[in-house]
């Protein structure tokens, strides 16, 4: 048998194509290198077979509508392609390289009309469009983050504090305008060009940082106009069945992600979302959903001990983890869905870390778990004593609605469904039994006693959040979110001991975030990580002014639901925050670079046309979901100037990739003068075509992948 | 054995030469006869094998584990009148639907019964990772461990699968390891050959046209239908096109009859929109609008087989986690098993019409075991040792144990199932079907050697 020759995983055997319709024959060639690495080559250890290996474009030909309509020829200085008629595009293809490519490649395409096979070198003419250059679609990998960093010195108004907070200057932060976008992409879902610019005149990354981390003092005016009120159907008979409610009421996160002003919080409350992944798939209620969505965000930035404890009580965690009705008895024990999760996924991890999130190991060189199987079961029995109720308070005919909007921990935690079990010592702490004495109620607190819910709860979860290991698991997770996916030992040990110092402070995660945001290391991270489907989608909104569709003030079934389009597009790249895969969320840590498959790539190139689809320079008269809003583009006369031209296509590329690469520049600019000089239709339709071309191009580009 | 109408399941509308079709012909025929071709079914979340296979009560020895299942799950355990009444109890031995006493497959698993009656199920019997392998009852690691064929935390990520294939290689033309889940699993992580990732819900993703037009004077469909052809067949381009040959579209209606929902109006969107005479099943087993995921994505392997793929190795779960069964067990847990009992019988079914199922075998694997006992949720927790099955007919049907049941015991004092056959044995023995050299993947000979604490799995295939 003989060895597999080498093929890319993104399987990006052709380049997206240059228009040859109005070619008879088209004159190729090309310079450039590609280099190319395989998926797991970004990672810490570097697998063997990793190494880079080079492609070069070895053939093309021309298709239509999809379809080849000539044959392969073999690219060369000067290999001339007959065109058949109708065809429309000329596809290229690049030889077999072992992964995803990086580099650039430069591909110049001559389309000349003469009668016959001209010969080579020999005149030949031109048609007007002339030379097209085209650069090839690589893939940006993950590229590890240097174990040290130099930075510039800061800016003079990198300190100038905005907000009651003083500002710690830090050096080396917002030294650029890229840096400002790379910040608030990282810490929010990026934003208009506009808004980038004026941080970076007031302040660059720490002004916006403490300006977002005081949430509270931004009024977030506007937001009830962009996100859909929850739907109210209180004396509706009509039973409408929970499939139809749900993407009204799931919708909402997309459009708060794209609409509030709370950007970091938003951004911190999805990383929650996703580090205490919930799937709807065993959530019976959209509203329990819902509830779980807005207790994530009202602790996100808070206390790590609050947050957990309140994600421990959450309907729609009681049912996805299994702790909904879990007393157990001696015959059959409580089940250890979520007494096991809550220590591997939710705080502890799996094996125990050092300060700087490396593995503590034994003699052998293995990892330490950080709990045995006994640990298992007294958590599990701890963490007992919940029923909330289904269908039973339901108000009316709308499925789960009441129930959750009024959940109340206490009154959901009933001492008969508690386990009694002994709680033997766990990691070297016990729970008193007075202190599950106190939790002895139901609904009501006794006189003198706290009513903040079941109290062993509270205290095993105290425990759990406590552990030296969770500091260590909980920076790195972040900084893996946030910054970079294989953090350097150094740069984790500092947050580390940030979430250890403050484990009590009731914005402990303010202050973690904080000093992520401002470390020196902090600004390394550009470019380090791969969007996700939803940053990539709520990005590219926000950066092209999409948040402009108001909603309706009752929402119903049926309704086109604002912003559902790139919501929708999301899901379709399997990124549904609603339904994660599994315990394990989307991405586990580290392997973000799974998204860069062909079947990823397809998706986000089908997204690109979408979005493309819905951008407009001028007020748009037709309903649609979503609108992104570039009418300052429009041209001012009848015909738009190459000035006008220019302008709006850097406008984009400003928006969606921090300007982009030259080559990405020049395409995108030279399609766009092609196209409103070659239209027949009228200026402004022209030019919104051309626009729209555009997004899709800059969309489809590795450059917006990159994060 | 192939029927151009088959291959072209789905497809709409697409012409190609005479002559490209013989040279597919050829290469489907060329991967039938040489490759043997696995296919993982994944029960993500890890299946509980003991309400799987259930002990009943034909002897003594089974009769003392029954006794002890019935005590420690008592709110869950099968009753003997449930398989009476389905008729899936069954001997070590393969015999008719009818026949046995010894064991139960689960009441819903009546479809596999039958095929094991056929002597065409291997059921491999207390299946796990060893003791003291750290956390090998996390879903974490214990799904790495199964990916991985290793047992230590420093494992390359890297499968199996990938590893084997590494050293046989797939053929050319086109990924030899083909995801049906919309990303790469670890087990088919590789050296050498990327695998190819084909999206999960396929049942809703349609290629539209795209709004934008004149993007660089094409259609979004045009390019990313390009994209979509280039994606699935790059390699194929390169050699059974052969760069110069201009066959392009033959390679395009490949993609398309491998993959049609990408490029909308196939057979997997709902309706019917193929060409009439195409029958619905062709492409989706049993023709009805009943949308399994499992059948969904088994049809692509068939078609993919069919069309003359030369992948060796396909993975495929049901959704990620559903096999996590820490409550309210038998219902999930029935459901899940009857759709895989079900899929897997109708796809080797399928396979055998076109005599192409000589050479394709469905194995299981999982996280972990569940526990001995029910939990109070009236379900199972995370556990250690399993029941996995290979089906299809290069198998040699039978139970296979180093004991008549996995030993119940230790559950009476919280304690947990003996492995009884290393997990890297039955990894080993489809390692080695693939024509594969087990040491290179595992890293130990002593896998190899299927007579050892693995008994009775050299004959697994045969």
């Amino acid at each position: 048998m003989s060895d597999v020759p080498a093929r890319s995983v993104l399987g990006a055997g052709y380049d997206a194509g240059i228009d040859v319709s109005t070619a008879r024959y088209v004159r190729i060639s090309a310079s450039g290198t590609l280099t190319a690495k395989y998926g797991a080559c970004g990672r810490s250890y570097v697998p063997s077979g990793c190494g880079a290996s080079q492609g070069a474009l070895v053939a093309a030909f021309a298709t239509s509508n999809g379809r080849p309509l000539s044959g392969v020829t073999k690219v060369g200085e000067f290999a001339v392609l007959p065109v058949p008629g109708g065809a429309t595009r000329l596809l290229l293809k690049v030889n077999g390289v072992t992964g995803h490519e990086v580099g650039s490649y430069h591909v110049v395409a001559d389309a000349v009309n003469a009668a016959t096979v001209p010969t080579l070198g020999s005149a030949e003419q031109h048609t007007g469009g002339g030379v097209q250059r085209v650069h090839f679609m690589g893939r940006v990998g993950g590229v590890p983050m240097p174990a040290s960093v130099s930075v510039a010195p800061a800016e003079a108004n990198a300190s100038r504090a905005l907000g009651s907070r003083p500002i710690v200057p830090v050096s080396g932060t917002a030294p650029t305008r890229s840096d400002v976008q790379y910040a608030m992409r990282r810490f929010g879902f990026g934003d208009s060009p506009e808004q980038v610019s004026y941080w970076y005149r007031h302040g660059g990354v720490p002004a916006w940082i403490t300006f977002q981390l005081a949430y509270n003092a931004i009024p977030d005016t506007g937001l009830a106009n962009y996100v859909d009120p929850m739907p109210v159907l209180t004396g509706n008979a009509t039973i409408y069945p929970d499939d139809d409610v749900q993407p009204i009421v799931e919708t909402r996160l997309f459009q708060q992600q794209v609409a509030t002003q709370r950007q970091l919080l938003e951004k911190v409350t999805l990383h929650w979302l996703e580090h205490f992944a919930v799937s709807k798939y065993l959530v019976g209620s959209n509203f329990d959903m819902e509830h779980y969505v807005e207790t994530v965000r009202a602790d996100a930035l808070g206390n790590f001990a609050k947050l957990v404890s309140d994600v421990a009580k959450e309907p729609a965690m009681l049912e996805w983890l299994d702790n909904n009705y879990n007393s157990g008895n001696a015959t059959n024990p409580p089940n250890q869905n979520f007494g096991r999760e809550v220590m591997q996924l939710y705080t502890i991890g799996l094996t125990q870390l050092n300060a700087d999130g490396t593995p503590v190991l034994d003699a052998t060189g293995t990892p330490v778990p950080t709990y045995s199987q006994n640990d298992v079961v007294t958590s599990s029995e701890a963490l007992t004593g919940f029923e909330i109720h289904g269908s039973s308070t339901q108000v009316g005919s709308y499925p789960g609605l009441v129930d959750s909007v009024t959940f109340n921990p206490a009154s959901h935690y009933n001492p008969a469904m508690h386990n009694n079990a002994p709680l033997p010592t766990i990691f070297g702490q016990t729970i008193a039994d007075s202190t599950r004495a106190q939790c002895a109620w139901n609904g009501t607190a006794p006189a003198g006693q706290a009513a903040s819910g079941p109290c062993v709860v509270d205290a095993f979860v105290q425990i759990l959040a406590m552990q030296p290991t969770t500091c260590a698991f909980e920076a790195k997770e972040m900084l893996q979110r946030f910054v970079n996916e294989n953090p350097s030992p150094a740069y984790v040990n500092r947050i580390s001991s940030v979430w250890c110092s403050n484990v009590n402070a009731s914005n402990q995660i303010a202050l973690v975030v904080n000093a992520i945001a401002t470390d020196p290391e902090f600004l390394a991270g550009k470019y380090t990580m791969v969007k996700e489907p939803i940053e990539y989608e709520v990005d590219a909104v926000r950066a092209l002014r999409g948040a402009k569709n108001a909603v309706s003030a009752n929402p119903i079934v049926g309704q086109t639901i604002p912003l559902s389009g790139p919501f929708n597009d999301s899901k379709s790249m399997q990124q549904e925050v609603w339904y994660p895969p599994s315990v394990f969320s989307f991405y586990y840590p580290g392997h973000k670079e799974d998204l860069l498959n062909n079947y990823e790539i397809l998706s986000r190139w089908q997204s690109a046309a979408n979005l493309g689809a819905d951008v407009v320079i001028q007020p748009r008269t037709t309903q649609a979901d979503t609108t992104l809003d570039l009418t300052g583009l429009a041209p001012a006369g009848t015909i738009a100037t190459p000035a006008e031209v220019r302008s709006a296509v850097d406008y984009v590329l400003d928006a969606l990739v921090d300007g982009g690469t030259p080559e990405l520049r020049a395409i995108a600019t030279n399609y766009m003068l092609n196209f409103t000089n070659n239209s027949s239709t009228t200026a402004n339709n022209s030019f919104q075509q051309g626009l729209r071309g555009v997004v899709w191009l800059v969309m489809s580009s590795p450059e917006d992948e990159a994060n | 054995m192939f029927s151009r109408r088959k291959f072209l399941c789905g497809a709409t509308a697409v012409s190609f030469s005479a002559g490209t079709f013989v040279r597919l012909l050829a290469r489907a025929a060329e991967a039938a006869t040489t490759n043997t071709i696995v296919v993982v079914y994944d029960m993500n979340g890890g299946n509980d094998g003991f309400n799987t296979i259930v002990p009943l009560t034909g002897s003594p020895a089974i009769a003392k584990q029954n006794a002890l299942y019935n005590q420690l799950r008592s709110n869950i355990a099968i009753p003997i009148s449930a398989i009476e009444s389905a008729q899936t109890y069954f001997d070590a031995t393969p015999s008719a639907v009818g026949m046995g006493g010894t064991y139960g497959f689960n009441p819903s698993m009546t479809s596999l019964r039958a095929m094991y009656a056929q002597g065409k199920v291997a059921v491999v019997s207390g299946v796990g990772v060893p003791a003291n392998v750290p956390n090998r009852s996390s879903h974490q690691q214990g799904s790495f461990y199964w990916a991985t064929g290793a047992i230590d935390y420093s494992s390359p990520d890297l499968g199996w699968a990938g590893l084997a294939i590494d050293q046989v290689g797939g053929g050319s033309g086109f990924s030899p390891l083909v995801a049906l889940n919309g990303g790469i699993p670890t087990v088919l992580r590789s050296r050498k050959a990327p695998p190819l990732a084909i999206g999960g819900d396929i049942g809703s993703f349609t290629l539209n046209t795209g709004p934008v037009s004149n993007v660089t004077g094409s259609t979004a469909l045009e390019a990313n239908d390009a994209y979509a052809t280039a994606s699935l067949s790059a390699e194929y381009a390169r050699t059974v096109g052969n760069e110069t040959t201009g066959d392009i579209g033959a390679l395009q209606a490949y993609a398309r009859a491998v993959n049609p929902d990408r490029l909308g109006g196939g057979p997997f969107t709902g309706g019917d929109p193929v060409t009439p005479s195409f029958a619905p099943y062709q492409c989706n087993f049993d023709g009805t609008s009943t949308y399994s995921i499992t059948k969904t994505k088994l049809a692509q392997v068939a078609r993919l087989i069919l069309g003359g793929a030369p992948t060796r190795a396909y993975y495929l779960n049901h959704n990620p986690g559903y096999f996590d069964t820490h409550s309210a067990q038998i219902s999930r847990q029935g459901n899940l098993l009857q759709e895989f009992s079900e899929s897997v019988t109708e796809f080797v079914s399928y396979l055998r019409q076109y005599n192409a199922s000589h050479n394709v075998v469905v194995m299981t694997v999982g996280d972990f075991g569940r526990t001995l006992w029910s939990n109070g949720s009236a379900g199972t927790d995370h556990g250690t040792s399993t029941y996995h099955f290979l089906v299809g007919d290069p198998v040699k049907g039978g139970l296979y144990t180093t004991n008549v049941y996995p030993d119940f015991s230790p559950g009476t004092s919280g304690g947990y199932a003996a492995i009884d056959i290393d997990f890297r044995y039955y990894l080993s023995a489809v390692i080695q079907y693939l024509g594969a050299d087990p040491e290179l993947v595992l890293g130990s000979s002593s896998f190899s050697n299927l007579t050892g604490a693995g008994a009775g799995l050299t004959s697994l295939f045969g």
